[in-house]
């Protein structure tokens, strides 16, 4: 019988690789500028994942923690300014689709 | 007499909370990635959160869990859905791709995954394998963050960005008066 | 009875109305009869329940105390666990009872009033939630736990009071009365923040361990003190905070009747009777002459109203100033118990009101009123009684034998204080008279009055009950065993006593008071404008309520607003003129900089540009500005050089 008890640290890597791959799709399918920034979060989230697996099974100090803290400080404003932007850049051109807003083009 | 022999599920109880997490986690992300409707993709997303704050809890991690839970879904994921409603006026727009271009995601993600995979395997990561019962750490935290020696400058510094984001946020959220 | 009993009984007193809550939320619309009968039954079982605990409580030892669990609830790290717990005594008990008891009647009640109403089911959940609030308040063994249950009551509270939240009115209402109480729930934020960080335990029982034993003591102990105090005022509507309980008469009767009369209000005094071993002598006086001056006012504002309810208002005001006037004095057995008996007559009265406006098709003003008596027997029956026991008609009513014991405590811990509460008894009782004459007696004043009927049984019923209690509460000695005073240090004498000369005064003036009354305004009715000529400049002060309102848009609300706009002038004089020096600083030295860019770093950008140009022409054409397929590129390439670097 398989014992499930010996969840380890490559469980949790799996998951968070899971997460990120959800959220590159999330990112690169959507065309709704609010959705991607909902893949970006989700890959974030991947990655604090791993922060916190890797503070649990390493050595012992806290700093895997707080540098997960720390990513919700950055998310957290990333995610102010970046609707901030979406919704500035929807105000003036009513678009909320970003291959509609190619301003970049070379 | 037939008695129905029940196996004993304590010492898999890790393995089946972990599970549970990490389908809501998933789930949770793949409807964020998928579903038609952005609203169900937020409300995907905070399935996610979810399942991600209970691995923060079998991880130990009190402290962060709840700030997660405070953050994410508190803050973060209303402000999304503010986000959605506020851009909402044109409905057509808000789907999923249809066609190849989708399929390029799907087919990169899948490449993303299939990576990421083979680097965790293939990794020597020098894991302790049994960390022990995990203790409080919202004193440690506290304390880190308060220390000089250790993250106070960083601490500070991440309030000193916090507001200037609150201050870029709001000056590029303001409506502009006509010229 | 074993612990783990006890602990089950407790469990179930919360428990039942919390799935009554979450149920009648979520399904009460569709359930049949839009739920009403499940939230009457859940809070039947916490009744039940309480009652079992009051009974096992009544057959222990005076003094008896006891402490289920406590259990982990959090651990911040540093070994100090917080813990959560149970505290289980005569205190609890009886407020336990007095709450679910008034609960359930006022849910009976409300089966008549709000009947048709069309959020009915609505208001039964929310009836639930502050059943289940008043409860956890009541059951906590620390302070962090009944700070949860003062919020939640409070949220209750601003839920209920602004039910009617399509009118104006109750929604300024609600407003007022949470933003009001939020004032005080600072002082006691702040209380358990000193005793937090002088004692590291939020436990009650460990609190009074580290004060009898000195190690939290001095101005501290004081502050803490009055800091709880603080939230006490502002929940418990004493002066200055007072200002929001009139205002919170807006919401639906049978609320004012639950929670602006015999519960929530009443948590403030329970709370500083709770906390009553950490209490210092300093700030005893300070309650004491708080609620002494709150109980004279507030009977002096509602000589003048007119509103049913308002009177009923004020009145609650001035009989918790009473409470807290015995508290201060240190008779913590009166004033204790008088909370429990005017939870039985005022709810008695508020419902009674409730039953008027009813049967008046909700017309709240007094004036229009009278001549009901007959037309409403059981109303006008119940409600006398009423009356009778706010006023304190010696030996029979329970409304005596409480305020006779606050006033008792007061005429030996200092006599000017029993003065202002004598002064204030016989007030209570003169405006409870011009209520009642107004109301019920002599010739019906409108076509509304005429037309008066008596309310359906569902409400009548809870009167009956009530009034049997406002009468029979009084009687025996169950609550001098229940209410027994702790051994406390700090306070001096308890004894719950009465003084012969005391319960003569007191006798004289709920008497005389009633007479009066009866004299002013049945007999002499038409005379009444005479006689109160002289008094006519004191009366436009107890009619404007003091002033209080007024008083604070002059002195709080306009200065914000000022503060407000100063601050902006600072803000566009001071803080924009830096900007814009540093912004013209920055374009005087960039024009001197310009030359130098012109001339040497754009020939080296175009010479770079141009070679770029050259090769960019091929992979320009992926550059299609669109996003999506930027990031598509970068990533599949990040993928495919983990897969190589693996694979290869």
């Amino acid at each position: 019988m398989i014992v499930l008890a010996s969840i380890g640290l490559m469980h949790y890597l799996l998951v968070g690789a899971a997460l990120f791959s959800a959220g590159v799709v999330t990112v690169l399918a959507r065309r709704n500028a609010v959705a991607i920034l909902i893949g970006i979060e989700l890959m974030l989230n991947a990655a604090n994942v791993n922060l916190v697996a890797f503070d649990r099974f390493g050595p012992g100090t806290m700093d895997g923690q707080i540098f997960t803290l720390f990513v919700f400080v950055i998310a957290a404003s990333e995610a102010a300014v970046a609707l901030a932007i979406i919704i500035n850049v929807f105000d003036s051109t009513d678009r909320i689709d970003v291959d509609e807003i190619d301003a970049l083009k070379g | 007499m037939v008695v129905l022999a029940l196996p004993d599920l304590t010492p898999h109880l890790p393995g089946i909370i972990f599970g549970l997490f990490t389908a809501f986690a998933v789930a949770g992300a793949l409807i964020a990635a998928t579903a038609p409707k952005i609203v169900h993709a937020a409300f995907g997303l905070m399935a996610s959160f979810f399942g991600v704050a209970g691995l923060y809890f079998q991880l130990g991690a009190d402290f962060v869990a709840l700030a997660h839970i405070i953050i994410y879904v508190g803050g973060i994921l209303v402000l999304l859905v503010f986000g959605v409603l506020l851009t909402g006026r044109t409905q057509a727009l808000l789907g999923i791709e249809k066609g190849h271009k989708t399929t390029g995601a799907v087919l990169i993600g899948g490449l993303v995954f299939f990576g990421l995979m083979l680097a965790i395997a293939g990794t020597e990561w020098n894991a302790v394998e049994d960390p022990g019962d995990p203790k409080p750490t919202t004193a440690a935290i506290g304390r880190a963050f308060l220390d000089p020696d250790q993250y106070l400058i960083p601490f500070e510094v991440a309030s000193v960005l916090l507001l200037a984001a609150l201050v870029g946020a709001a000056y590029l959220a303001r409506r502009r008066r006509e010229a | 009875m074993s612990d783990a009993t006890l602990l089950y009984l407790c469990i179930a007193i919360v428990a039942a109305p919390l799935v009554g809550f979450v149920l009648q939320y979520a399904f009460g619309r569709r359930l049949p009869r839009q739920g009403d009968w499940l939230t009457v039954l859940t809070i039947g079982v916490s009744l039940a329940c309480s009652i079992v605990l009051f009974l096992h409580v009544l057959g222990q030892p005076e003094g008896y105390s006891t402490v289920l669990g406590p259990w982990t609830w959090l651990e911040p790290g540093d070994g100090a666990a917080w813990t959560v717990g149970i505290t289980l005594d005569g205190l609890t008990a009886v407020m336990l009872v007095v709450v679910s008891l008034v609960a359930f009647l006022v849910h009976v009640f409300s089966m008549g009033y709000m009947q048709g109403d069309p959020k009915y089911w609505l208001f039964f959940a929310w009836l639930q939630m502050f059943s289940v609030s008043m409860l956890i308040l009541v059951l906590a063994n620390n302070l962090l736990h009944l700070f949860m249950g003062w919020e939640l009551v409070g949220l209750c509270s601003y839920k209920l009071i602004g039910f009617w939240s399509e009118k104006r009115d109750p929604a300024n209402a609600a407003r007022k009365a949470f933003i009001t109480t939020r004032i005080g729930d600072l002082g006691m934020v702040l209380a358990i923040m000193v005793i937090a960080s002088v004692c590291g335990t939020f436990d009650f029982d460990a609190i009074f361990a580290k004060v009898a034993s000195g190690e939290f003591s001095g101005p501290w102990l004081t502050a803490a003190g009055l800091g709880l105090f603080l939230a006490a005022v502002g929940k418990s509507a004493q002066m200055p905070l007072h200002v929001w309980l009139p205002d919170a008469m807006e919401g639906p009767t049978p609320v004012s009747a639950l929670i602006h009369a015999a519960t929530m209000v009443a948590a403030g005094v329970y709370l500083i009777g709770r906390m009553m071993p950490m209490m210092t002598p300093e700030a005893l006086i300070v309650v004491a002459v708080i609620g002494a001056v709150t109980a004279l006012m507030a009977g002096l504002i509602a000589l003048c109203q007119n509103d049913i309810k308002k009177v009923l208002a004020y009145s609650t005001c001035s009989q918790l100033g009473y409470m807290f006037l015995g508290l201060g004095v240190g008779a913590w057995h009166a004033g204790l118990f008088h909370l429990t008996t005017h939870a039985f007559f005022k709810a008695l009265m508020f419902l009674g009101s409730g039953s008027v406006i009813h049967g008046m098709h909700h017309e709240q003003d007094m004036r229009h009123m009278g001549g009901l008596w007959g037309k409403m027997r059981i109303t006008s029956v119940t409600f006398l009684i009423g009356v009778l026991a706010i006023a304190g008609l010696p030996f029979v009513t329970s409304g005596f034998f409480s305020k006779d014991g606050i006033l008792s405590g007061a005429w030996n811990a200092e006599p000017v204080l029993f003065w202002i509460g004598l002064v204030a008894a016989v007030l209570t009782a003169f405006y409870m008279m011009r209520l009642f004459v107004m109301t019920f007696m002599g010739a019906p004043k409108s076509e509304k009055a005429e037309h008066a009927h008596e309310s359906p049984k569902s409400m009548t019923m809870p009167l009956v009950l009530l009034a049997v209690l406002a009468v029979c509460a009084g009687w025996g000695t169950w609550h001098s065993k229940l209410l027994s005073p702790p051994a406390l240090d700090t306070v001096g004498s308890l004894a719950f006593e009465h003084v012969g000369t005391v319960v003569i005064l007191a006798s004289a003036a709920g008497i005389g008071g009633l007479l009066l009354g009866l004299f002013v305004f049945f007999k002499n009715a038409e005379h009444v404008p005479d006689w109160k000529k002289p008094f006519r400049a004191l009366e436009t002060a107890f009619a404007n309520k003091f002033w209080f309102d007024e008083l604070y848009r002059i002195a709080v609300l306009r200065p914000s607003y000022r503060l407000a706009g100063l601050f902006r002038v600072v803000d566009s004089a001071g803080v924009d003129g830096i900007v814009n020096a540093v912004g013209s600083s920055g374009v005087d030295s960039s024009k001197k900089s310009g030359w130098f860019d012109k001339y040497v770093v754009d020939g080296l950008v175009k010479l770079t540009g141009g070679i770029c140009q050259f090769f960019g022409a091929g992979i320009s054409l992926l550059q299609s500005g669109k996003v999506r397929l930027y990031l598509s590129l970068s990533v599949g390439a990040v993928a495919l050089v983990l897969l190589l670097e693996r694979l290869l």
